[in-house]
């Protein structure tokens, strides 16, 4: 007696053999079957709605990819900048407080060559983020950052991200935890982003003034901060929130973690013109605080790379 | 000596020469080369992904991360004449595994009676499709590596040897998976049904 599976699509029915009781050779008659049923039902998958945004990371992220490769950093260095790109060819606005000089310029150069698409999705969960200062902003939606206790109302531009840690009195290297409500590209790049740091130690001395270059920077045109995201998470607190020590967290790279005791950059504020500058003390709003934190999961941290690696 | 290839197997070298060709220029970070590659694999590793997870928005996240995996791992990969999709089906897996695991955790941590199988979002608001839903759901409770066998066999058409160079697996190991898969599948079905 065979054995019906209905599956039934908008348009048409699809029937799956799944055994065939009595038939010489039921196993790879109802293999065959079901590979083609199983074709025909494939063909019913949701078109990719994020093509477009999908090509435009990959795109930023091979040209942020070949600008490292070519000022001779290596892969450690390219893979935050595949990061980091892909997070702003997508449309999700990053700036990366990086330590150690040259990658700052890497960074910096990088977003400033991106496209800005339309927003994607808000974040799923909530990601820690150690050893780099991320900011990351979703246009279309409520987006937060937290420090611990505080939260930080963020722009678009490498210029505010410099204002925000700065108001804060986060050095580079204190940990943010990134909230968001929706399952998104935003949660799943911020989980890369947070398994991965930049290395220090070197062009130190560049660092104060790679970071004032970049609070002097003029946002993009057309990158101002949605309404939704300037409401509802601001007061009138002008305290900074306490600044919180990075909890040691593994990922990836923390041997590279920069160091929390870092001076913190002295970027310009003085510009009032400077669209986007969100991080006035007022803005810095207090006491929003998350609740749980999905830190950067080892297990999770390890398992792609060294399949891939394997792959090679 | 010049070779002018007729028939399939010849159409085969030719492509694969192609692509080892155009593997190289995306090895040199030629955005074009990646262009190309991303225009001739992406809706198979969306495919994958939505398979796996069930939501199209994280299956379109998860699709464009294998690529840009395929950007930061490039340097290592070794084109020797098995298809590029391959490896890219190869790191769909491994990234979709770490996102249903975040998923799960997620559900377990913010749910009383946190579910074992993703929330399939894409066909829950039209009863029409429930039994589509009860196929993905069933294929959602196989075990990681029965649903790629899964997936890669029957839902992408793929052949052994295809199966064999995108898991990493003998072919005796993907039938015997196969044949246990299907077993399930067939339980999980008849429980529906």
């Amino acid at each position: 007696m065979w054995t019906f599976v209905r599956v039934c699509g908008e348009a048409e029915r699809l029937e799956l053999w799944l055994s065939g009781a009595g038939d010489p050779d039921p196993e790879l008659r109802s293999l065959g079957t079901v590979a083609a049923r199983c074709r025909e039902f494939a063909l019913e998958t949701p078109e990719p709605a994020g093509m477009a945004v999908g090509r435009a990371k990959v795109l930023a992220a091979v040209g942020a990819c070949s600008r490292a490769a070519a000022r001779g950093y290596g892969g450690r260095v390219r893979g935050a900048a595949v990061s980091l790109a892909a997070l702003a060819g997508g449309g999700l606005l990053v700036a990366a407080a990086a330590t150690g000089g040259d990658p700052v310029h890497l960074v910096r150069d990088t977003l400033e060559r991106l496209p800005i698409f339309a927003p994607a999705r808000p974040p799923a969960g909530e990601v820690t983020v150690e050893g780099i200062v991320i900011v990351v902003r979703d246009e279309g939606a409520a987006f937060d950052l937290l420090t611990e206790g505080g939260t930080i109302e963020v722009s678009t531009s490498g210029a505010t991200v410099w204002e925000a840690v700065s108001a804060a009195g986060l050095a580079e290297g204190a940990a943010l935890r990134v909230r968001g409500t929706r399952s998104g590209s935003t949660a799943i790049a911020a989980q890369r982003v947070a398994l991965i740091s930049i290395p220090s130690g070197t062009g130190r001395q560049r660092q104060s003034e790679d970071a004032t270059a970049a609070a002097r920077q003029q946002p993009a045109a057309g990158r101002t901060p949605s309404p939704a995201t300037r409401e509802g998470t601001l007061d009138s607190s002008p305290t900074p929130p306490p600044r919180r020590e990075p909890t040691p967290v593994p990922t990836r790279s923390s041997a590279a973690t920069p160091s929390a005791t870092r001076p913190p950059p002295t970027p310009d504020l003085s510009n009032p013109d400077r669209p986007g500058r969100s991080l006035s003390p007022e803005r810095v709003a207090s006491g929003s605080g998350g609740s749980r934190a999905e830190t950067a999961d080892p297990a999770v941290a390890s398992r792609a790379s060294p399949d891939v690696m394997g792959a090679r | 000596m010049e070779v002018v290839s007729i028939g399939r197997a010849g159409v085969a070298v030719a492509a694969a020469d192609d692509e080892g060709a155009l593997i190289d220029r995306a090895r040199a970070m030629e955005a074009a080369a990646w262009d190309a590659l991303y225009s001739e694999h992406y809706r198979a590793i969306y495919r994958y992904a939505w398979f796996r997870v069930g939501d199209s928005a994280a299956a379109d996240a998860l699709a464009a991360e294998v690529f840009l995996e395929a950007v930061r791992g490039i340097g290592g990969y070794r084109y020797r004449g098995t298809s590029f999709r391959a490896w890219l089906y190869r790191i769909a897996h491994n990234l979709t595994a770490d996102y249903l695991r975040r998923s799960f955790k997620r559900a377990a941590h913010e749910s009383a009676e946190p579910s074992g199988t993703p929330a399939l979002t894409d066909v829950d608001f039209a009863p029409a499709l429930l039994a589509r839903r009860d196929l993905h759901e069933a294929v959602a409770r196989l075990t990681d590596d029965q649903q790629q066998i899964v997936i890669l066999r029957f839902f992408e058409g793929l052949s052994l040897a295809e199966v064999s160079a995108a898991t990493g697996r003998r072919e005796g190991a993907i039938k015997s998976l196969q044949h246990r898969a299907i077993g399930r599948l067939r339980a999980l079905l008849a429980e529906v049904d």
